[in-house]
């Protein structure tokens, strides 16, 4: 590590000694790839490693915080120190080369870097990033503990860290992932040799289209999490429950009890949830509405016990909070749903400001359900109305290739999901 | 010096090259460069550190990360206060800010008491200009933010710009002591701007 100080300082100086300035701003490009991976070395992985990681290594030894598990926070970060440092150090012999301080026979500042980003680096980051939302929510679990707490802040407060705190270390491997693409069409961009420029265009690609099947399955894997978090806060009320005139004797009951299907949104896209307000006879009732790429749910917010001071909490707060959600009337099959815009002549007169409504059709296109529903705002109503017509279009479009596959739309294996 | 999860945290987001590092360097170091710029950077940077609190300026580059949204949303920092950063010379960059603006609504739920400014760099770049100072202000007004235009080549508005961030946070101080509500956050705020002032 030492020598690569040693080297900065040295090279700071001379680094544009070629007079001709277009190669001097390849130089320079090809110098800031070098120098931004030492700082996400040294400044980033390290200081994780053997600030945090290391020290957590330690108490654990010492019989303190044994239950936290070091992978579920730092995942394969070990692995990343090792091929950032084994990149830094084949990158510093290729620019030793490119200026004729070493004469060496080594690669290619081509060869490197598609051997590079192709065999290691993409594949190792996405590892990581594929875990990182989990690591922040174990993160976010553990915080409160005290002797966790002193933990983190006791390495925050090392010099290392420059008052960055563990969750700015943390995700800064998901940003160096970003901006290799820059860096490499930097390069390009000032490479006076065609083919090279072209060559280095392909590596930056290809990064972009490994950032972009992470894109797919990150989305993937978000909606997973919170599909299988809604699961167990929805409540589907029997039907004699439901409907007050469904009067089922007690002895009869287990007839009808294996029909319930209330796994019906596993595996399903959640394209858009939030609070709207239903308009019910004279009472206007909070309700939470969920837009599944096959269907909608309207549901009635039930609070745990626990009284919520906010209103306007957003999904992952209530559903921390506990807070069920029982499915109001039946799911809405999208193609049996009919959008209705409440316009501002009839809203006025109506006194329904920024509402629409829903009608539920059955398969004889009678209507068997209406809902008037009211947004906050002007913006949020027209959000909502675009997103279902959005759903409805996109789900007959589906309808009309191919017959629906069972209930479970089939995951493909991303590129951009 | 305090922990660091008591400093106040500025971030500053915006495309490659529309100057937030230069609007920072002048900010802070009364400089400019006009040398080299790097394509990417994300430095972290010290600003403002008195006895008691200290203000952080963070820097995120968002070039490029306009295509991931899920990605993004995952790497955007978090902070009590934000920059967001175009160059008059590029409509492109003011384009990019926006899905940013979005993920800080979605984070923060609402924008209202959240100090948030649009700056439009570059001002004194007028023959390249691209983004006319309305556009600018019609969507500080669609987003309910401050907005102004700046140019650290030049030191024009960037002591201001500073300035007026701080001053949006006394607002909403100043609404919240009303309700005679002051959580530790904002009464350490209100020592950093006692702070401030001096600058």
């Amino acid at each position: 590590m030492q020598l690569f100080f040693c080297f900065l300082q040295d090279q700071s100086l001379q680094v544009g000694v070629t007079s001709d300035p277009q190669g001097r701003k390849r130089q320079e490009a090809i110098w800031e790839l070098f120098t931004s991976e030492c700082v996400y070395f040294l400044d980033q992985l390290m200081v994780l490693k053997e600030v945090f990681s290391a020290t957590l290594m330690n108490l654990q030894q010492n019989n303190c915080l044994m239950d936290v598990d070091s992978w579920s926070l730092f995942a394969n970060l070990n692995e990343l120190c090792l091929i950032s440092f084994s990149f830094l150090n084949k990158l510093l012999r290729v620019i030793k080369n490119l200026l004729s301080i070493t004469q060496g026979d080594g690669p290619t500042l081509l060869e490197l870097l598609s051997k590079v980003f192709e065999e290691s680096i993409c594949h190792c980051l996405e590892k990581y990033c594929l875990n990182y939302s989990a690591a922040l929510l174990y993160l976010h679990n553990l915080m409160p503990r005290e002797d966790f707490g002193s933990y983190v802040k006791w390495c925050e407060r090392s010099e290392q860290c420059r008052r960055l705190q563990l969750r700015d270390l943390l995700v800064a491997p998901l940003q160096r992932l970003t901006r290799y693409p820059l860096l490499l069409r930097n390069i390009a961009k000032r490479c006076q040799v065609l083919e090279e420029s072209r060559e280095l265009q392909v590596i930056a690609d290809k990064v972009d289209t490994s950032i972009c099947d992470l894109e797919g399955k990150v989305k993937w894997l978000d909606n997973y999490q919170k599909v299988k978090q809604l699961r167990d806060a929805l409540v589907w009320l029997p039907v004699w429950e439901r409907d007050k005139r469904a009067f089922i004797p007690e002895s009869l009951k287990h007839l009808l009890k294996a029909v319930t299907l209330d796994n019906l949104i596993s595996h399903r896209s959640l394209l858009h949830e939030g609070k709207l307000v239903l308009t019910e006879n004279t009472k206007l009732i909070d309700v939470y509405l969920f837009l599944f790429d096959e269907f909608l749910l309207i549901t009635k917010i039930k609070r745990s016990k626990k009284v919520c001071t906010h209103l306007n909490l957003e999904l992952d707060q209530l559903l921390k909070e506990g807070c069920t959600f029982t499915v109001l009337d039946q799911p809405i099959s999208l193609d049996r749903l009919q959008l209705r815009n409440i316009d501002q002549l009839n809203a006025s007169t109506s006194g329904l400001p920024h509402s629409f409504i829903i009608m539920h059709h059955n398969r004889y296109q009678q209507c068997i359900g209406a809902f008037i529903l009211q947004a906050a705002s002007e913006s949020a109503k027209r959000e909502w109305m675009t997103k279902l017509e959005g759903a409805v279009a996109a789900l007959l479009k589906l309808d009309s290739q191919q017959p629906r596959v069972k209930s479970s739309s089939l995951w493909l294996e991303s590129s951009q999901i | 010096m305090p922990e660091q999860s008591n400093d106040y945290r500025v971030v500053v987001f915006g495309a490659g090259g529309v100057g937030k590092s230069s609007l920072v360097l002048r900010f802070v170091k009364g400089t400019f460069r006009d040398t080299y710029i790097p394509t990417v950077e994300d430095t972290y940077r010290q600003v403002i550190s008195c006895d008691k609190s200290v203000c952080t300026l963070q820097i995120t580059d968002t070039t490029g990360s306009h295509q991931f949204p899920a990605m993004q949303r995952l790497s955007i920092s978090k902070g009590h206060a934000f920059i967001l950063v175009y160059s008059i010379t590029s409509r492109q960059s003011l384009e990019e800010l926006k899905p940013i603006y979005q993920q800080i609504l979605a984070i923060k739920g609402s924008v209202e008491s959240i100090p948030i400014m649009l700056v439009g760099n570059k001002s004194d770049e007028t023959a390249q200009r691209e983004v006319e100072t309305k556009v600018g202000e019609t969507q500080a007004t669609s987003w309910k933010c401050a907005f102004m235009e700046t140019s650290a080549k030049t030191n024009s508005n960037v002591k201001e710009l500073f300035q007026e961030l701080l001053a949006l946070e006394k607002k909403r101080d100043m609404s919240l002591s009303i309700d005679g509500k002051r959580s530790g956050k904002q009464k350490r705020a209100d020592k950093l701007k006692g702070k401030c002032s001096v600058m």
